[in-house]
């Protein structure tokens, strides 16, 4: 599964970030009270705010995109990731959205609550009263303004100044002036000395002033005052000239009508802006909720990011752990209870890690036994079989696979019925251990022949029930040693205990006889009439031949006893195979000689040897003689493999009996009609002083085939 | 750091481009001329205001309106932009006074103020700009420059519960467009 793990970011620039955009409100809403010294900022705090609240807003969309393709990957943790965030925010929207709502309605009630009609007439009232008074004033400052005007009537503009001074200070005006047609300064006065350029009426006044002959105004000064301007027209005034009076409402007048100006004009301001003071106010609600919604969200994903991480830790250390690296160590950095269970999997793992360690180690120890156990019995001459309890053959060493001359190796698995159907000549070996196992409990012995290969061999089986460590039965063990060998040389010694014997016994009183039969002879030969003589002479005759024929068969039986000692020494065996085999060319019709160009020396007693081969393709030659295109093959190879050289001597004569074939190289059996029987026993006991070895196969169609076996040792004679 | 102007105009091109672009000019600078009286310039304009009936009704309702008159000394260059070499701004403001039923001017450059009986002669008051120095602006023969004029209503001037709805509001948004002419030395 590819894991897209949910890395741990650093949080302290989004945080650094929040807490701007948090400070940044806060001076948004002390900027909604009027008298806050960031009244000036609160178009650009709405701005930053906006921003800071979109840019949280798009951190939010990117999370929720990464958290989206998380999910959809199954990545380690996207699930709780997903389920804490949507608990957050249905958390945080509900109350807040609840305290959002209550807010705004409070809000927009109080607002409202400010508005009534009452309060609205009766500023209306009071203003109404206001004007009325002072209507009442401008109209009696207008009538002063006549009177006034009455008495610049003829005046010339020369005098007028001073006129316009006395009358100033007759009259409550402040100001008095005169102005022409165009609206140029005639004269001036003014109660402040001070004052130089008089307080101009505008083109509009004076228009008026000259449409109606006369124009009036209350006007507020620049002192927070209010004046009444008077301007009417001189009459008989050539050019046309006006007067203007400006009077200065008296203070605490002007402070009454003022002060309801001032209070008017800010119920009307505040009436008027109710609808916007309603929008700013849910306005800034609405961005300190989404605000509230966004960070919740956002601190949302930080606060399960940093739960899940060693929830993913674990997961990914179990995942190694299911992989087979017990290594793997996890990093601690809470104190709560997931730190703990991080902390419990680390020991966990190195408990795992030291327990597999001692498996290993046993697992070694156990392979290093099999081994050693393996290594010996495959170094056995014995052979070892190994069963289940089903007779199914589970272990074989290679000395089994030798002695039975089969490669059982290749039947593991195999039941001793399927070894018998796939091996007949092991049918009755497997009968037997069939028997043997199914019957005996106990551990047995068994002395078995059978004839493999057209040998005869002896082996002593020794059987066994195998246990387990709750020494319930596990199987059978079998061994078996080749005890062919052993009871070969028995069989030898006792041969030549024999004839040692009856050389000694025989021999003896052999020439006495002779020479008995030879002075009978001698001493009645002419003293008796011709017939007796003649018996006398085929008498003794028949006893000197049989004596010698005797003294021949007991040479025999002497030298198959105690033959000489051999005299080894560098032998071209293909020489004298050669050399041999040239005086039977002649005698022989067909005889084919095959030695092959590179035939190692060997070390060994030639004129034994000589005797061998002498003695062989003697015998190939007798069973030939009664045939017809009989035939002899003599042939010496070199086998490289098993470094010993083989010579074979074949005839296609009668052959050997296959009674007879297992012990024909044993003394006293031969097929032939005459002959000691002690020729291939002689034979076989020379090889086997080489250190060699002679087997007889029988030949296809017919025939006997003698093989030789001789190692190539050389080292003896150095 | 953005500046206070910077911050607005982003907020009014990020919510208001559309309404902006929309609304034709309700303010005219008919004409915009720079003298030189020894080393003073003197500003002469004539501006045309035309008020929307957002922005009657809440002077009418006591709220004070002001205008700022943007005069600026660029630069021109081939293949930059023009630089800034002087900004003044003359403010204006108009207010109604519900008692006296006059329409209250006055101006930071000078400290006097005008009363009107008619918002038409207030308004035309405020845009007659008459021979009004700008000590700002040195003479100099070395450099080419223009000279700009821009009028606006000052939203930022108006009450604060008022300023988000009116970057809103079209009706709000009272505009010339850029005067330019060249300035001789």
């Amino acid at each position: 599964m590819a894991i897209k793990a949910i890395k741990k970011r650093t949080y302290l620039l989004p945080a650094a970030a929040l807490l701007s955009l948090l400070f940044s409100l806060y001076l948004m809403s002390h900027a909604t009270q009027s008298s806050s010294q960031f009244n000036d900022l609160f178009s650009s705090l709405i701005v930053i705010n906006i921003i800071g609240t979109l840019v949280l807003f798009g951190l939010l969309i990117s999370n929720i995109r990464q958290l989206w393709r998380q999910f959809k990957s199954k990545t380690i943790g996207s699930r709780i990731t997903a389920k804490v965030v949507l608990l957050f925010f249905a958390i945080s929207v509900i109350p807040t959205g609840i305290v959002f709502y209550f807010s705004n309605q409070l809000l927009h009630q109080s607002i409202d609550s400010w508005f009534d009609a009452k309060i609205d007439d009766a500023v209306q009232d009071s203003l109404s009263l206001s004007r009325r008074s002072l209507d009442n004033r401008t109209l009696s400052l207008m009538k002063e303004t006549r009177q006034l005007a009455n008495q610049v009537e003829n005046e010339s503009d020369i005098l007028l100044s001073l006129t316009l001074a006395s009358l100033r200070e007759q009259s409550s005006a402040s100001e008095l002036s005169v102005f022409s047609k165009q609206g140029q300064i005639i004269a001036t006065t003014n109660l402040d000395p001070g004052v130089l350029i008089p307080n101009t009426p505008n083109s509009e006044m004076l228009l008026l002033a000259k449409q109606n002959g006369e124009f009036v105004s209350l006007e507020p000064n620049s002192l927070d005052g209010l004046l009444v301007r008077t301007l009417l027209e001189i009459k008989h005034s050539s050019p046309k000239r006006y007067l203007q009076a400006i009077y200065i409402v008296p203070e605490d007048l002007s402070e009454l009508a003022n002060s309801v100006e001032n209070a008017y004009t800010a119920y009307q301001e505040f009436n008027y802006l109710r609808s916007s003071l309603k929008f700013s106010f849910t306005l800034t609600l609405l961005i300190v909720l989404v605000f509230s919604l966004l960070a919740a969200s956002w601190a949302a994903f930080v606060f399960a990011r940093e739960l899940i991480e060693p929830i993913r830790q674990l997961v990914e250390g179990t995942q190694a752990v299911a992989e087979g690296n017990y290594e793997k160590k996890l990093t601690v950095e809470r104190q709560d209870e997931l730190g703990f269970l991080v902390n419990s999997f680390n020991d966990m793992t190195v408990r795992i890690a030291s327990s597999r360690q001692a498996a290993n180690k046993a697992r070694r120890d156990a392979e290093d036994q099999h081994a050693y156990l393996e290594t010996i019995l495959s170094h056995l001459s014995s052979g070892v079989l190994g069963f289940d309890l089903s007779l199914r053959l589970k272990m074989i060493n290679q000395g089994a696979g030798e002695i039975l001359e089969c490669p059982l190796s290749a039947c593991i698995e195999y039941s001793l019925t399927d070894i018998s159907s796939k091996f007949p000549a092991l049918q009755t070996f497997s009968k037997l251990l069939i028997d043997k196992f199914s019957s005996a409990s106990a551990q047995w012995q068994h002395e078995f022949v059978f004839s493999i290969n057209h040998q005869n061999k002896t082996i002593l089986l020794k059987g066994a029930p195998l246990y387990a460590t709750d020494h319930s039965l596990s199987g059978y063990v079998l061994i078996f040693d080749d005890v062919t060998p052993i009871i070969q040389s028995q069989r030898n010694a006792a041969w030549s205990e024999v004839a040692q014997r009856l050389a000694h016994e025989i021999k003896n009183p052999l020439t006495p006889i002779q020479l008995s039969a030879e002075r009978l002879q001698r001493k009645l030969h002419g003293k008796l009439d011709p017939a007796t003589d003649q018996l006398l002479s085929k008498s003794t005759n028949t006893i000197i031949h049989q004596v010698s024929a005797m003294k021949s068969m007991v040479d025999d039986f002497s030298d198959f006893a105690r033959p000489p000692k051999p005299k080894p020494q560098i032998l071209q065996i293909g020489q004298l195979v050669d050399d041999i085999s040239s005086l039977y060319q002649g005698q022989i019709k067909h005889l084919n000689v095959t030695i092959e160009p590179f035939i190692p020396a060997i070390s060994a007693d030639p004129v034994r040897l000589r005797q061998v081969l002498i003695n062989l393709i003697k015998n190939a030659q007798e069973a030939i003689s009664d045939i017809d295109n009989g035939e002899v093959w003599i042939s010496v190879e070199y086998h490289n493999e098993r470094h010993s050289i083989q010579i074979c001597i074949a005839d296609n004569g009668l052959g050997v009996d296959n009674s007879i074939l297992a012990k024909i190289f044993e003394p006293y059996i031969t097929s032939k009609n005459k002959g000691t029987g002690l020729g291939l026993a002689i034979v076989k006991k020379i090889i086997e002083e080489h250190g060699g070895s002679i087997s007889l196969k029988p030949r296809e169609p017919q025939g006997a085939n003698f093989i030789i076996q001789l190692p190539v040792i050389t080292d003896k004679i150095n | 750091m953005l500046s206070k102007h910077a911050l607005l105009s982003m907020f009014m091109l990020l919510i208001s481009l559309s309404s902006y672009a929309a609304e034709p000019a309700s303010i005219t600078i008919k004409s915009a001329k720079l003298t030189q009286q020894q080393d003073t310039y003197l500003l002469n304009a004539q501006i045309n205001y035309q008020l929307t009936a957002e922005a009657i009704e809440a002077l009418h309702h006591g709220i004070t309106l002001t205008f700022n008159v943007d005069l600026s000394i660029i630069e021109p260059r081939p293949w930059l932009w023009s630089k800034h070499l002087n900004t003044i701004q003359l403010t204006y403001q108009i207010k109604y006074h519900t008692l006296a039923e006059t329409y209250q001017v006055s101006g930071n450059h000078n400290s006097t103020q005008h009363n009107f009986l008619s918002l038409d002669a207030a308004l035309h008051a405020i845009g007659s700009i008459r021979e009004t120095p700008i000590h700002a602006i040195t003479s100099t023969s070395s450099i080419t420059r223009e000279a700009t004029l821009n009028a606006y209503l000052n939203i930022e001037a108006l009450p604060l519960p008022m300023r988000p709805l009116a970057y809103f509001t079209p009706g709000w948004h009272l505009q010339s467009e850029q005067h330019l002419w060249p300035l001789k030395p």
